[in-house]
């Protein structure tokens, strides 16, 4: 059984159908990617998985658990953590605090949220502040970082509540090819050491680089999954991508 | 049929509460401001017609310094200086005359504009101006007042988060039902107009007055409707509040649009606070219900929406006439508000969706 | 379960500096063991006389009404506008409990908060739904609505002429400023205490961002419920307060909107969504109040209406650079601020 099953979903906005019974599975431990032109149904897929849209067919499951019909907060709950195409930290508060809002919440009621935030937490926070390498801005407000420093800090965000799956949107979009880099070598560390990912990439170099897997949406349907290389290889990809 | 009757009043309520509300709703539509101030300005105009109707009343002096001055005299010294702000700022733009130049001409058109009405008046020992008469009078100083409050002011801060445009409006309300509540007290006023006081109908008497109302509330929607759609001026606020970036780019003058959009907006809510004057006694203090009431007909019909001010007015207006004839008038207007949490909680686009002028 | 953390390395404690306070813990401590020392002998001095005494208890009511508001509007993001409804229902509450139902004071006075308490509870529900300026309306839609179904159910709450209080047996004004000062410090205290807390943080990320909060895991509809209501129930007690010493209660003076935005005001002035700000705004607004128009009591709403005009004019920008649940104080910011609109380039 896979960490992260999506089984026939299908998504409909009014008479448009943005995902039309699409399959796929992510496996624990790898990186898979989920490509297509613009317009494909990619991000709808990231958002269906993680409640932010109700599903119209099919199920979704987590380590056997039924994410689907859940709400946001539910699945990130449940371990599904997620990063945005358009950069969403939250910028009014500090870096640290990014990060500790970014805590596992199961099991915080009202009386135990009114206690101060857990040594654990911010021990953890600075750890992974310092492998992101931004730990010297922990302090700042999070509206001073630069882009670059933002992406890191919301993949940092991610990883805070231990999550069984990260899903990456457009994690490198906007980025300068220096600070690309550096989120890739992070993103294969943290895999090396048992880090599911599931990644948008509209970057095809860093894509084909990190994923083992990789599947392709086209006008919401599934076209083509395959390892990097038989992606490449696949004509109807190529059509989907350079075609009319 | 006692409950024929009660809708009656109840539609006739509605409309004008829909002409109550076509300003709040275009404010909000075209400029996305919600105008707190709103049941002020209803207020302003309608104690602007009071005076007006009520020459002789000198109970409503203003005390300045030693000497005392009529509130009528300063309501026609606002309308010189009105016509003169409005002639400066829109009226003599074609004309080759300088700042200054227009700002005497201005003046001097003001001046008579105000002066030779006042003499005609004087000459006829002061008759009473019915609302009728005293709503274009009314409107052209809301006119102006609305024109430099938002070019003053809000201008500044429409584009900030929107508290602050909130509190704007919230203060010149405050600041409006004050200075109104020291000029004119506490004692509710009404203008008390004479004939004949009702229209029978077969067993439906219809207050004549209301159905002038009535009237006169359908004929101005139409024409707002046409002024939006067939002029210029109109159609580039309708283009303004679709896609103010994409307007700027056109080279369409936003400040310019926004403030005329808004001086409308604030003519037609003091012209019909004129109207409202003979149906219903006023008090400095009945802003708040007001603006409660115009939020939740946009609520129902949705921002910026001709249609939707006049559907969502005679809902409230009808069911308000229910409400208060069967339950209790207290509750009446609690009923706006349970609308209003009602509409905003299920559609939040109101009944008929976004701007949509007839 | 979840995939491994990166393995920590040996668990250093945080960098100095990461819990950076404006002053130091110990002059903290003894400023506010100062301050306790004031509030407990103030009555007593030769210097307090009785205007100044209800001067004193005034401003120690508006330190609590601005930082209960501050939970929902500074720290939430929810900007209520109609806040001044649960002053107003802790009043009526106190009120009728003791005059209908003979509650002693001491008694009535946190039913009174619990009474405003549920009434948010219930309203917030479909309220707190709403987004932005829906929200502030509906909450000022409230106040009108509850300010007319309190005058027209004359019969329980005696309508417009209002409610009258037992005088007989009531405290002296000294036990009322204790009384007051004590539940300002509550709020105070509540404020400071959830500031640090991890509910604080869920505040702010919710005012910051609502979706991305809840996308973190944050149950974000049930923490601003719970903050809705603690914010009701603190001002819900103060208006108790208020109406046992005034003795008397009239809808139009309870459920006043001019006071929703004095709250705001002070909040504002100070700096939102801060500790000291509300505290510190209400200490300059009041006593700009009683001081420069204290002999003009016509004009003090108008006043007050040019005021916060005049801020807006002068400072549009200014008044919300202060967010932060950590940070810089706010004034400094809000001179900053101020200083970067003057020079014409704020957008």
């Amino acid at each position: 059984m896979s960490l992260l099953e999506v089984t026939r979903v299908t998504k409909r906005f009014g008479g448009l159908v943005a995902l039309d019974e699409v399959s796929l599975a992510v496996g624990e431990g790898e990186i898979v990617g989920l490509l297509g032109p613009n317009g494909s149904g990619k991000t709808t897929m990231f958002d269906c998985i993680t409640g932010v849209l109700p599903l119209d067919g099919g199920t979704v499951l987590l380590e056997g658990q039924r994410l689907t019909g859940r709400r946001p907060w539910q699945a990130a709950r449940l371990g599904v953590s997620r990063t945005f195409q358009v950069l969403r930290v939250f910028k009014g508060i500090t870096v640290l605090d990014n990060m500790l809002v970014a805590r596992r919440w199961n099991g915080v009621g009202m009386l135990r949220s009114l206690s101060r935030p857990r040594r654990v937490d911010i021990d953890r926070a600075w750890e992974l502040l310092r492998f992101m390498r931004i730990d010297r801005l922990g302090n700042d407000l999070a509206s001073t970082l630069s882009l670059g420093q933002q992406r890191l800090l919301e993949l940092a965000m991610a990883l805070m509540p231990e999550p069984s799956v990260v899903l990456l949107d457009e994690a490198t979009s906007g980025v300068n090819p220096s600070l690309i880099e550096e989120i890739k070598d992070r993103i294969r560390e943290l895999n090396a050491q048992g880090v599911t990912f599931f990644l948008i990439e509209h970057n095809m170099g860093v894509a084909m680089d990190l994923c083992e897997r990789m599947y392709v949406l086209h006008h919401g349907q599934l076209l083509a999954e395959g390892t990097p290389a038989e992606i490449q290889a696949d004509d109807t990809v190529i059509e989907a991508y350079f075609g009319a | 049929m006692e409950l024929t009757q009660v809708i009656i009043n109840g539609l006739l309520l509605g409309g004008l509460y829909a002409l109550m509300v076509l300003g709040f709703s275009i404010i909000w539509g075209v400029l996305g401001i919600v105008n707190l101030a709103h049941g002020e300005f209803v207020m302003v105009g309608a104690l602007m017609a009071w005076v007006l109707f009520n020459p002789d009343r000198t109970d409503v002096n203003v005390v300045l310094g030693s000497g005392e001055m009529a509130v009528y005299d300063i309501v026609w010294v606002a309308v010189g200086v009105a016509v003169a702000y409005v002639m400066y700022q829109y009226g003599l733009r074609w004309t080759r005359l300088g700042r200054v130049g227009r700002g005497v001409v201005g003046a001097l058109v003001g001046t008579a504009a105000s002066a030779l009405p006042y003499l005609a008046l004087s000459a006829a020992d002061w008759p009473k101006i019915h609302p009728i008469f005293a709503a274009p009078i009314v409107a052209v100083v809301a006119f102006a007042l609305g024109d430099v409050f938002e070019r003053g002011l809000l201008n500044r801060v429409i584009e900030k988060e929107h508290l602050v445009p909130l509190l704007t409006t919230f203060g010149v309300a405050i600041v409006f039902a004050n200075v109104a509540q020291l000029i004119f007290g506490g004692d509710p006023r009404q203008v008390i107009l004479g004939g004949r006081a009702n229209v029978q109908v077969g067993e439906i008497v219809i207050p004549t007055v209301r159905l002038m109302v009535f009237v006169v509330a359908l004929v101005t929607a139409g024409l707002l409707a046409l002024w939006l759609a067939r002029t210029r001026t109109g159609r580039t606020i309708r283009a303004a509040s679709q896609h103010k970036m994409a307007a700027r780019v056109v080279g369409i003058d936003i400040d310019r649009t926004y403030a005329i959009t808004f001086a409308t907006a604030v003519a037609l809510t003091a012209a019909a606070g004129a109207l409202i004057s003979p149906i219903q006694p006023i008090t400095p203090a009945i802003g708040p219900e007001l603006t409660l009431k115009a939020f939740a007909i946009t609520a129902l019909g949705g921002l910026g929406s001709i249609h939707g001010a006049f559907v969502g007015g005679i809902l409230l207006g009808v069911s308000e006439a229910i409400v208060g004839r069967y339950v209790g008038a207290g509750w009446a207007v609690a009923l706006a508000f349970v609308v209003l949490v009602m509409v905003l909680f299920t559609r939040p686009r109101g009944l008929f969706g976004k701007l949509a002028p007839a | 379960m979840p995939a491994a953390a990166p393995t920590p390395v040996t668990s250093t404690p945080a960098p100095p500096g990461a819990d950076r306070r404006l002053l130091p813990t110990w002059l903290k401590s003894a400023l506010v063991a100062g301050l306790i020392v004031f509030v407990v002998v103030y009555p007593s001095l030769d210097f307090t006389t009785g205007y100044r005494l209800r001067f004193a208890t005034f401003l120690a009511m508006w330190i609590g009404l601005a930082s209960s508001w501050n939970l929902l509007g500074g720290y939430t993001g929810y900007v209520d506008f109609g806040h001044v409804v649960f002053f107003g229902l802790g009043a009526y509450g106190v009120g009728m409990l003791m005059v209908k139902s003979d509650f002693p004071f001491w008694l009535a006075l946190p039913a009174g908060g619990v009474a405003a308490a549920a009434f948010a509870l219930v309203i917030g529900v479909p309220t707190l739904r709403l987004r932005g300026p829906y929200f502030s309306i509906a909450m000022l839609g409230m106040l009108v609505a509850v300010r007319e179904i309190v005058r027209s159910l004359s019969s329980i709450t005696g309508g417009g002429s209002g409610l009258s209080l037992p005088i007989v047996g009531a405290p002296t004004y000294e036990s009322f400023f204790y009384l007051m000062a004590a539940v300002a410090g509550l709020v105070v205290a509540v404020s400071a205490w959830v500031r640090r807390s991890q509910f604080g943080l869920q505040l702010a990320a919710i005012r910051e961002d609502e979706i991305a909060a809840s996308m973190k895991g944050i149950n974000v509809a049930g923490v601003k419920i719970r903050v809705f209501a603690l914010s009701a129930f603190l001002t819900g007690l103060l208006g108790g307060v208020n109406a046992y010493w005034v003795g008397y209660i009239v809808p139009q003076q309870v459920f006043l909107e001019a006071y929703t935005v004095q709250m705001i005001m002070m909040g504002l002035v100070g700096g939102l969504g801060t500790l000291g700000g509300p505290v510190l705004g209400a200490i300059v607004l009041y006593w700009l109040q009683q001081t420069l128009w204290a002999n003009f009591l016509d004009w003090h709403q108008l006043s007050l209406g040019l005021l916060l005009i005049a801020l807006i004019y002068l400072m549009p920008q200014g008044l919300l650079g202060a967010f932060g649940r950590r940070g810089v104080y706010s004034v400094r910011r809000l001179v900053e601020t101020w200083v970067t609109s003057r020079s014409g380039d704020d957008r």
